[in-house]
C-alpha cells in the first residue's frame, strides 16, 4: 500500500477523530466493501462496475462529495480506456483533467502509484493548471487513490469535495482500504469485457472468412497463382471501389455461382 | 506485431508476444472483419496484457471457436517451452456476447498460466461477472491432454477447404455441388477433407483453359 503524499498533507489532518465519527466512517466503509464484493454478482459491464465503485467510493470515504473511477492502459497509463463519475461535476472535473489538461491527481496517482491528495487545489503546485481550473469551480479538495493490481497501477479513485482540507490522514487511509478490493473488481471487469470484445471480433470475422476463401479459390482457379496474391487482388478492388472486403468476395462469388446455375440449365 | 514491454512468466518465453503464425491468422481475420479502426492482434494483446497484470503467472491464451467445419483454435501458445511450465488453466465459455453479423457462434476463452491455483479468483469473478453458475468457467478442464492433444483444427485448414470449394465453383459447379464433390473426393481416397482440398489447390499451379468466368468488380 502506497503512503499519502507528505507535500500535500493538509492542515487538519492529525486532528483527533471523535469515537462516534471513527465508528460511523468504519460503518460506512465496511458498508461500501460489501456492496463492492457484491457488485460482481449482478452481471454487469464495465460502465456499471465503475460507476458503482464510484458511487460506493462516495459512501467510503468520509467527506467525499463526489467520485471517478479511471481505468488506463497498462501499457500506456495515459490512456483512458474507461471512465465513471458519481455525480455531474466529477465528471466536468475529469474531462479537464484527462481530455484537456492531462494533468491531476488521479494522473499523479496512476504514474507514481500512490495516493495523492491536496486540499486547496486553487494554489496547488503539483498541478499548476488543473488545480486553479478546478478550484475555479467551487472544487477545492481532491483525493486520488491509485487502483493497484499486482503492483501495477490499472486506473485510479478520484474523490472531490468542494470544501478546503476535506479529506485528512483518516479518509486517506480508509480510502486506500476501499481500493484495494475495487482494484480487483474493475480489473477483472475489463478482463471480461476485453474478452467479449475479442469473442465478437473473431465470431464476426469467421462469419466472414469463408466467402472471402471462396473468392479466394476462384481467383488462384483462374489465374493459378497464390492465396496471397488473390488475397492482394481482392484487398486493392476493395480500396479501389471503397467496398468491404466482404462484399467484393461475395460479389465474385454469386456471380460465379450464377454462371455455374446457367450453365447446369443450358445443359 | 509483438509486446515487449513486459516478459513473459517463464525464461526465455514471452507470453506477451503473438506468434507470427497467429499475427498472420489475425491480420486476415482483421481484413475479413472489414472495421478500419479495428485491430484483432490489438484487442488480444490487450486482453494478454490484463491477463498477466491479474495472474503473474500468466503463460497465455487460445480461443476454440466452432464453426461449420469443425473446432478451430487460435493460441499464442507456440513454445514447447511455455507448454511445458502450464500447471493450470481456465475455460471462459463466450458465446453469448452481441455484435452485428455474429452468427452465435459458441465460442471459448482458454487462459493458462504456471502456478497452480493462480485462477482460482479470477474464476470466480468471472463467473459471477457473467451471471454463470461457478461450474461453467472450468479450472484446469484443458489440462486433462487439451494441451497436448488440441482436437481443434487450424484456421489455415478450413481456409484451404474453403479455397477448395472456391476453385471448384469456378470450375462450373454449384456452391452445394463443390462441397459435395470435395467431401466425395476425400471419401474416395480415404484422406480428411483439408487434405482433399490441398490436393485441389495442388491441381491449379497451372492456369486452367478459361471459362469465361464471372467478371471481378474493379477487376
Amino acid at each position: 500500500m502506497t503512503g499519502t503524499d507528505p507535500s500535500a498533507t493538509v492542515p487538519g489532518a492529525r486532528l483527533p477523530l471523535s469515537q462516534v465519527q471513527a465508528d460511523a466512517d468504519e460503518s460506512d466503509l465496511q458498508v461500501s466493501l460489501r456492496e463492492l464484493a457484491a457488485l460482481v454478482s449482478d452481471s454487469q459491464g464495465l460502465p456499471d462496475v465503475l460507476s458503482h465503485v464510484a458511487m460506493f467510493a462516495v459512501r467510503a470515504i468520509p467527506g467525499a462529495e463526489g467520485a471517478g473511477v479511471t481505468l488506463l492502459s497498462t501499457d500506456q497509463l495515459t490512456r483512458v480506456e474507461g471512465l465513471a463519475a458519481s455525480h455531474p461535476f466529477v465528471a466536468e472535473i475529469d474531462e479537464i483533467q484527462y481530455m484537456v489538461l492531462n494533468e491531476g491527481p488521479c494522473i499523479t496517482a496512476a504514474l507514481e502509484r500512490r495516493t495523492v491528495r491536496s486540499g486547496s487545489l486553487g494554489g496547488e503546485k503539483m498541478w499548476p493548471r488543473f488545480g486553479p481550473r478546478v478550484g475555479r469551480l467551487g472544487v477545492h479538495s481532491a483525493l486520488s487513490l491509485p487502483l493497484l493490481v499486482s503492483d501495477r497501477a490499472v486506473g485510479a479513485i478520484n474523490v472531490y469535495a468542494r470544501s478546503k482540507d476535506a479529506f485528512d490522514d483518516h479518509a486517506a487511509e480508509l480510502g486506500e482500504l476501499f481500493a484495494t478490493p475495487a482494484a480487483v473488481a474493475v480489473h477483472n471487469a475489463q478482463i471480461l469485457a476485453q474478452a467479449q470484445a475479442l469473442a465478437a471480433q473473431l465470431q464476426s470475422a469467421l462469419s466472414s472468412r469463408p466467402i472471402i476463401d471462396q473468392a479466394i479459390g476462384i481467383l488462384r482457379g483462374r489465374t493459378g497463382g497464390s492465396a496471397e496474391e488473390a488475397l492482394s487482388k481482392l484487398r486493392a478492388m476493395s480500396q479501389a471501389d471503397h467496398v468491404k472486403l466482404v462484399e467484393v468476395a461475395q460479389h465474385i462469388v454469386d456471380e460465379a455461382v450464377r454462371r455455374a446455375r446457367a450453365r447446369h440449365s443450358q445443359a | 506485431m509483438q509486446t515487449t514491454w513486459r516478459s513473459g512468466a517463464l525464461d526465455g518465453a514471452d507470453a506477451l508476444t503473438i506468434p507470427s503464425g497467429l499475427a498472420a491468422d489475425l491480420d486476415l481475420l482483421t481484413a475479413a472483419l472489414g472495421l478500419p479502426d479495428t485491430n484483432i492482434a490489438t484487442t488480444l494483446e490487450a486482453l494478454a496484457s490484463d491477463a498477466a497484470t491479474a495472474v503473474p503467472s500468466y503463460v497465455g491464451l487460445s480461443v476454440r471457436i466452432r464453426t461449420r467445419d469443425g473446432e478451430v483454435e487460435l493460441t499464442t501458445l507456440d513454445d514447447a517451452s511455455q507448454i511445458a511450465g502450464i500447471t493450470t488453466s481456465l475455460r471462459i465459455p463466450l458465446e453469448a456476447v452481441t455484435s452485428a453479423g455474429a452468427d452465435g457462434t459458441p465460442l471459448v476463452l482458454i487462459l493458462y498460466a504456471a502456478k497452480a491455483g493462480a485462477f482460482v479468483d479470477l474464476a470466480a469473478d468471472l463467473a459471477w461477472l457473467t451471471g454463470r453458475p461457478i461450474d461453467d468457467v472450468q479450472l484446469d478442464w484443458d489440462l486433462a491432454g487439451g494441451i497436448l492433444r488440441s482436437p481443434a483444427g487450424s484456421l489455415r485448414a478450413q481456409s484451404a477447404i474453403e479455397e477448395a470449394i472456391g476453385v471448384l465453383i469456378g470450375q462450373g459447379r454449384t456452391l452445394d455441388q463443390a462441397r459435395v464433390e470435395l467431401a466425395g473426393r476425400a471419401a474416395k481416397a480415404g484422406v480428411l477433407l483439408p487434405v482433399a482440398a490441398l490436393a485441389v489447390l495442388a491441381s491449379i499451379s497451372s492456369p486452367p483453359a478459361t471459362d469465361g468466368g464471372p467478371h471481378l468488380p474493379g477487376g
